[in-house]
């Protein structure tokens, strides 16, 4: 594949703690081309975020390479570096600080990066706003003064402002309620659409990545446990773990209780 | 007619503070009979929590809450009855497993030593012996292989899983008419949540206790309970036995959440036609007007 | 401000604490118009009138020379918020960033930040402001270094505390992988998150500079005749007791009410901005 546009070469990563040592990640190789969506898929203590946290730089591998879009990036990410990759995480509530306006929370990635000139970024502003469905005006207001869901929208709009191709998303609906997760959900895959990004999805809800993913990575304890289509994972999963997970999640339809019975009967 | 385990009629809560005052439950009507496992579904926000507080009676001395409505307790009204007695109902007649159970048990006291203050609630002349024979029973009823090793530890020794089985077995060791769950599970993962689940099903109709089920995930309100409640801003919009529910839900509501719901079987995003703003913000805090807030 | 105002009002003792500190900043900023004889904050002498007790005008007596022990309250309260201002002016700004880098920036920093902290906090505060003012002149001026020297590491300690749980927020994750400077990662991200709690405790701390301010006086360490000022005016009315009780209780209630005042406010402030470090 020429199309590669983040790719892990066995990636190790080890933590201490205390006297002990973690392997927290083992031996992980894996591909994303341009404009796909990969699952990653785990319990805790499965390794996902510190994978998530690998591809975004917050620390480096002990072993392995991280390449970008071919090239292998440096253990301490330059700014041109930061730039390429952006996270959106779980709870908004913590993402965004408290104490600023959501304008001067993105205003920041403008600023960092030196996109457009000084006087337009609060057009731009306002339009990024725009493009994850808020209007301008929000760009001046708390967010204490917005729900769970347009927090999230402006910490989508934040990972925008920087123009990074890749975007990492670390349980981006969990927080959220299940109406509002369904429009979140809906809004990422639009604009994956429309500005050809890639997405790393960090979750454990399978339902949620049999919607968005087209490919799934199932890991536990660190090691990968399969990868593939996200329709074959489902329909036919190779491992007895995944099988598991499938059939513990909760369903609401009948087909979903069918796949699930099947499952379980496969397990035995 | 035997009177049914719990019945709240015409519910309404109001908290005042200083920024005035923000009704909450805008007359909650909800029946549980004897062994009937009902769920009260809501999103955050909505008043189900609340629900389930007042019923234990812990808001009721909150300064600030104004309380409307009747509680009955297998027949006898527990708005009208004194706070001591309401006090010694909780833990021995109705019980309550939180979401979190590493917060809801004391991490200072070995789990026996909580067993045992959970069993001298019923029973205040139980001997230590007794005590933990009584819990050790029931620990293994919860399929904990080893109940003398879980009695002798504390709470941060065990796994979540772990420490929410003990939540159960404690909850139920009084045998209580009334469980009340509030997300039960919901901090775990999924394997381990599933397996919490259904031993939690498995010994609530092992007992023939009762249970208010609050939670927020339709799919584990399907496997798990009868009837269904939906809550929406403080008021029930629908009400029936959770099959026909999910087979036919009656109220726009109940019919967004339903197709907001993301399933295993379909590879794209849960489309609905409830307009935008209409379902978004479940929230109850209103102002007089019923502009959101 | 209303939520602020319906705070305060609804509480009691949030109200006492406004209504007192009202009165102490009121008469120390218009000293010159409330007070019945302006002239006696200096180097006055009144034989005829010494050591009287309270009567008309001099409601609260006169001392030893036979000045106005009210107009010198008065006084005195405007040098003590003088000092206890720029005390905290100094000693803030400066734990403020110890603490901040020594909580953000973690490692050798935070060790020598810290430690450096620590050696503070563990002389006793008038010990420490003794030996500096026993070697120093006892100037008002040199007075304000003792105490500061031994204010600020109160606010490392409490800045260097709400820094490290605030680093665990995803903001601060946020603005460093867009690639924000340490800088204005600390000082335009999480500080403004300490600010409730700095303010909260700057409060509190005004009646204790002054308290530790007046105890400094008192020892003849602090501020100078014949400048006006509670502790040695309570040092000099000791020798006095009972038979001039005057001398000593006002002054030590001008001081009790300072103190007592702003830990009122304080409180009431940790109500509204919700700061409970």
């Amino acid at each position: 594949m020429k199309d590669i546009h983040i790719a892990l070469r066995n990636v190790s990563k080890t933590f201490r703690v205390g006297a002990r040592t973690v392997r927290a990640v083992e031996c992980i190789s894996v591909e994303v081309a341009n404009g796909e969506c990969l699952a990653i898929v785990g319990e805790s203590g499965s390794g996902k975020s510190t994978l998530a946290n690998l591809v975004l730089g917050v620390y480096p591998p002990d072993a392995g390479n991280i390449l970008m879009d071919g090239a292998a990036l440096p253990p301490k990410r330059s700014l041109m570096h930061r730039r390429m990759v952006q996270l959106v995480q779980q709870n908004p509530l913590s993402s965004l600080n408290p104490k600023r306006t959501v304008g001067a929370s993105i205003r920041l990635a403008l600023d960092v990066h030196g996109i457009g000139a000084p006087g337009d970024r609060k057009k731009r502003i306002g339009e990024l706003l725009d493009e994850v469905g808020l209007p301008a005006e929000y760009s001046d207001r708390s967010p204490a003064a917005l729900s769970g869901g347009q927090r999230q929208r402006v910490a989508i709009a934040r990972a925008l402002a920087c123009e990074s191709r890749l975007v990492v998303l670390d349980e981006p609906t969990s927080s959220l309620d299940v109406i509002v997760q369904a429009r979140i959900l809906r809004l990422l895959n639009d604009l994956r659409k429309a500005r050809g990004l890639t997405y790393v999805f960090i979750t454990h809800d399978l339902a949620v990545v049999r919607n968005i993913a087209d490919r799934v990575m199932v890991l536990k304890d660190g090691a990968r446990v399969e990868i593939g289509k996200t329709a074959r994972i489902f329909s036919r999963p190779e491992h007895s773990y995944t099988r598991g997970l499938i059939a513990a999640s909760p369903v609401i339809a009948q087909e979903e209780q069918e796949l699930r019975d099947r499952l379980r009967k496969e397990i035995g | 007619m035997i009177a049914p385990t719990l019945d709240i009629r015409d519910l309404r809560l109001t908290f005042s503070g200083l920024g005035g005052s923000v009704d909450v439950l805008h007359g909650i009507s909800l029946s549980i009979n004897r062994e009937e496992r009902v769920a009260l579904v809501g999103e955050s926000g909505s008043g189900k929590s609340v629900t389930a507080r007042s019923v234990l009676g812990l808001l009721q001395s909150l300064r600030g809450t104004r309380i409307s409505g009747d509680i009955l307790f297998e027949g006898t009204n527990l708005e009208s009855m004194d706070e001591s007695r309401r006090r010694q109902l909780r833990g021995t007649r109705m019980s309550m497993i939180f979401q979190d159970p590493v917060s809801s048990l004391n991490p200072v006291y070995r789990i026996g030593v909580q067993f045992r203050e959970v069993l001298a609630r019923s029973n205040p002349g139980i001997d230590a012996a007794e005590a933990r024979d009584r819990a050790a029973e029931i620990l293994s009823e919860v399929s904990i292989g080893e109940p003398g090793r879980v009695l002798e530890s504390f709470p941060f020794q065990l796994s979540g899983g772990m420490n929410q089985r003990v939540m159960i077995a404690m909850a139920l060791v009084n045998e209580p008419a009334l469980l009340v769950a509030d997300e039960p599970g919901t901090a775990l993962d999924v394997t381990v949540q599933d397996q919490t689940l259904r031993l939690m099903h498995r010994l609530v109709q092992e007992h023939r206790t009762s249970v208010l089920f609050i939670s927020h995930n339709l799919g584990i309100v399907r496997e798990f309970t009868d009837r269904l409640y939906v809550i929406y801003r403080g008021r029930i919009v629908e009400e029936g036995p959770t099959g026909s529910v999910f087979r036919a839900p009656g109220h726009p509501y109940t019919r967004a959440l339903l197709a907001a719901v993301p399933r295993i079987t379909r590879d794209e995003i849960p489309e609905f036609e409830a307009d935008p703003g209409k379902f978004g913000a479940p929230k109850v805090v209103h102002g007089p007007a019923g502009n959101s807030a | 401000m209303k939520r602020a105002a319906a705070i305060v009002l609804s509480n009691p003792m949030s109200l006492a604490g406004v209504i007192l500190i009202a009165l102490v900043v009121s008469s120390a900023v218009f000293a010159d118009l409330v007070a019945p004889f302006p002239s006696h904050r200096g180097a006055v002498v009144d034989f005829a009138n010494f050591n009287q007790p309270p009567s008309w005008p001099n409601i609260m007596g006169t001392d030893l020379v036979g000045r106005d022990l009210f107009s010198r309250i008065l006084y005195a309260y405007r040098i003590s918020l003088i000092l206890g201002i720029v005390v905290l002016l100094l000693a803030v700004p400066a734990g403020v960033v110890v603490g901040l880098a020594a909580g953000y920036i973690g490692g050798r920093t935070r060790f020598i930040l810290m430690r450096t902290t620590d050696v503070f906090l563990s002389i006793p505060p008038l010990v420490l402001a003794m030996s500096i003012m026993g070697v120093l002149e006892p100037t008002l001026a040199n007075g304000m270094m003792a105490v500061t020297a031994m204010w600020w590491p109160w606010y490392s300690r409490l800045v260097f505390n709400i820094t490290l749980a605030e680093k665990e927020e995803g903001y601060v994750l946020a603005a460093e992988l867009i690639g924000a400077s340490r800088i204005h990662v600390m000082f335009r991200e999480i500080l403004p998150n300490c600010f409730p709690a700095i303010i909260t405790k700057m409060t509190l701390d005004l009646g204790f500079v002054i308290l530790i301010a007046s105890s400094l006086s008192f020892l003849g360490l602090g501020v100078q005749p014949p400048t006006p000022d509670l502790g040695s005016m309570v040092a000099q009315g000791a020798s006095y007791l009972p038979d001039s009780w005057w001398l000593t209780v006002f002054p030590g209630l001008a001081i009790l009410v300072a103190v007592f005042g702003f830990n009122l406010l304080g409180d009431a402030l940790r109500d509204v901005l919700g700061g409970d470090q």
